[in-house]
């Protein structure tokens, strides 16, 4: 063996060690992942060790300048499955990161239900917003909020259940026109 | 033609159509109204890449698009060509993406990802000096990540208690994500059905290890039970690159097992016919 083969056994040996190493405990070595943010070090506990059993839904209301509100609606942010995902699936990704926001979302809510700083500060809350805010289209509108609910996906007939109730965010100036994208980011945290 | 060349091909090969059906995938998918993971936002997960405008150019839309579309060059490239320079720059270049679409967004990224960037790494270092002990490394260190990853997968299914009474594969078929409403049905009804369905697929991840100790026959029982789950995924959850990622790892793991029994010949039935690999 050459100098370069060795090499490579030591970079595919410490690889295969950081994979095992992740695994352990089954709950995920989250302190290796945070030193790993290009994700090489692959997680293998596919639907475990706690499987999906809920379906997440995100619902948003808008209150406009002569303060009325517009009812709840649910934002369709996943395209619907269709027979021919077995072969050509271009939703597959959007569907994928919906789940782990959402995931993540729920799991900040209920962990951190006193700290609302925290909830508004996640990276998870700001996409949900993000998304919120940009697929509004109303110009009457002034205040937007969101709220994540849940429904049993293993017993379709129980009660939906709501996770977390957004703040009322600004998204326009009343004495302005109507923002442009970049101020609606800086316009977040009012 | 040597075994450990066929070997390579083939992997070369269902890696390539798997990275293509993967970028083409991401190329043409139609948002609804505008895409849901925003660089303004994710970039605020890895304050160190903000400082770096290149990193910050890269992952805002256009230049994600762009990588998008290297990506497929590159693995349209590696399935078409043979020279060896030009295999290494393409595996460099889809491995580099692939490094890329995970740090801007860890949201969205599955185990085919994870196979894919596993694969062309292993292919850029037996490219970049192809020699029989390289190629032996490359297609052991894939088998081993394989054989892991059925291992774990199983084990925790096993250690969690939803998994063992059935209860979690009702609830990932009624999930409006990975379910399938039919399967749904026949499964919210008949828990047994899924209790025990849930029992074979943990206890068949779990013990696939084994399979590389096992006589011919076993093995290629267990290779064609694993064909037919990640075909079976793929068609009820729609994991289309899942199945294709795993399917290609199975080679490399061929290449182990006629290492460990001493280059057997390898023969099996496929409709009829035998089918050698020597």
């Amino acid at each position: 063996m050459d100098i370069y083969e060795y090499i490579i056994l030591l970079f595919f040996s410490s690889w295969l060690v950081l994979t095992v190493i992740f695994h352990f405990p089954l709950t995920g070595n989250y302190k290796l992942r945070l030193k790993d943010p290009f994700g090489i070090i692959p997680d293998w506990r596919f639907f475990c060790p706690t499987p999906i059993k809920n379906n997440y839904h995100i619902l948003c209301r808008e209150f406009l300048s002569n303060g009325e509100s517009v009812a709840w609606r649910e934002i369709q942010i996943i395209p619907p499955r269709r027979l021919l995902d077995a072969l050509w699936n271009p939703g597959r990704k959007t569907r994928k990161s919906f789940l782990d926001i959402t995931i993540e979302l729920a799991d900040v809510a209920t962990t951190n239900r006193d700290e609302e700083n925290v909830i508004v500060g996640s990276i998870a809350y700001l996409t949900i917003l993000n998304y919120v805010t940009q697929a509004n289209n109303n110009d009457k509108c002034l205040f937007i909020q969101f709220a994540l609910m849940t429904s049993c996906s293993i017993n379709k007939l129980e009660k939906s259940e709501l996770l977390l109730l957004s703040k009322l965010h600004l998204i326009k100036d009343e004495h302005s026109t109507r923002n442009t994208e970049s101020d609606k980011v800086n316009l977040w945290y009012l | 033609m040597s075994i450990q060349l066929e070997i390579l091909s083939l992997t070369r090969l269902i890696c390539g159509i798997c990275s293509v059906v993967y970028a083409l995938e991401k190329l043409l998918y139609k948002k609804p109204t505008h895409d849901l993971l925003s660089w303004e936002v994710l970039q605020l997960r890895h304050p160190i890449f903000v400082k770096m405008p290149i990193f910050n150019k890269l992952c805002d839309e256009k230049g994600i698009k762009i990588i998008t579309i290297v990506f497929l060059i590159s693995s349209i490239t590696s399935i078409v060509t043979n020279i060896e320079l030009i295999l290494i720059f393409c595996y460099f270049m889809m491995a580099m993406c692939l490094l890329i679409f995970s740090a801007r967004s860890a949201y969205g990224m599955d185990g085919s990802d994870q196979v894919i960037f596993i694969i062309a790494t292993c292919l850029f270092f037996i490219y970049l000096h192809n020699t029989v002990i390289i190629r032996h490394m490359a297609f052991t260190f894939i088998t081993l990540q394989l054989l892991f990853s059925y291992f774990i997968s199983g084990y925790a299914k096993l250690t969690a208690k939803v998994w063992r009474n059935g209860e979690a594969l009702v609830g990932i078929m009624g999930n409006d994500i990975y379910g399938n409403e039919n399967v749904y049905t026949l499964l919210s009804q008949n828990i047994r059905i899924s209790q025990v369905l849930s029992w074979v697929v943990f206890g068949w991840e779990a013990l696939f290890f084994i399979c590389i100790f096992c006589n011919q026959h076993v093995f290629i029982c267990f290779i064609m039970v694993g064909f037919l789950f990640h075909l079976t995924n793929a068609i009820v959850m729609g994991l289309n690159t899942f199945f294709l990622a795993f399917v290609a790892c199975y080679f490399p793991l061929i290449h182990c097992y006629l290492l460990i029994h001493n280059d057997a010949v390898f023969s099996f039935q496929v409709l009829g016919y035998q089918v050698f690999i020597v």
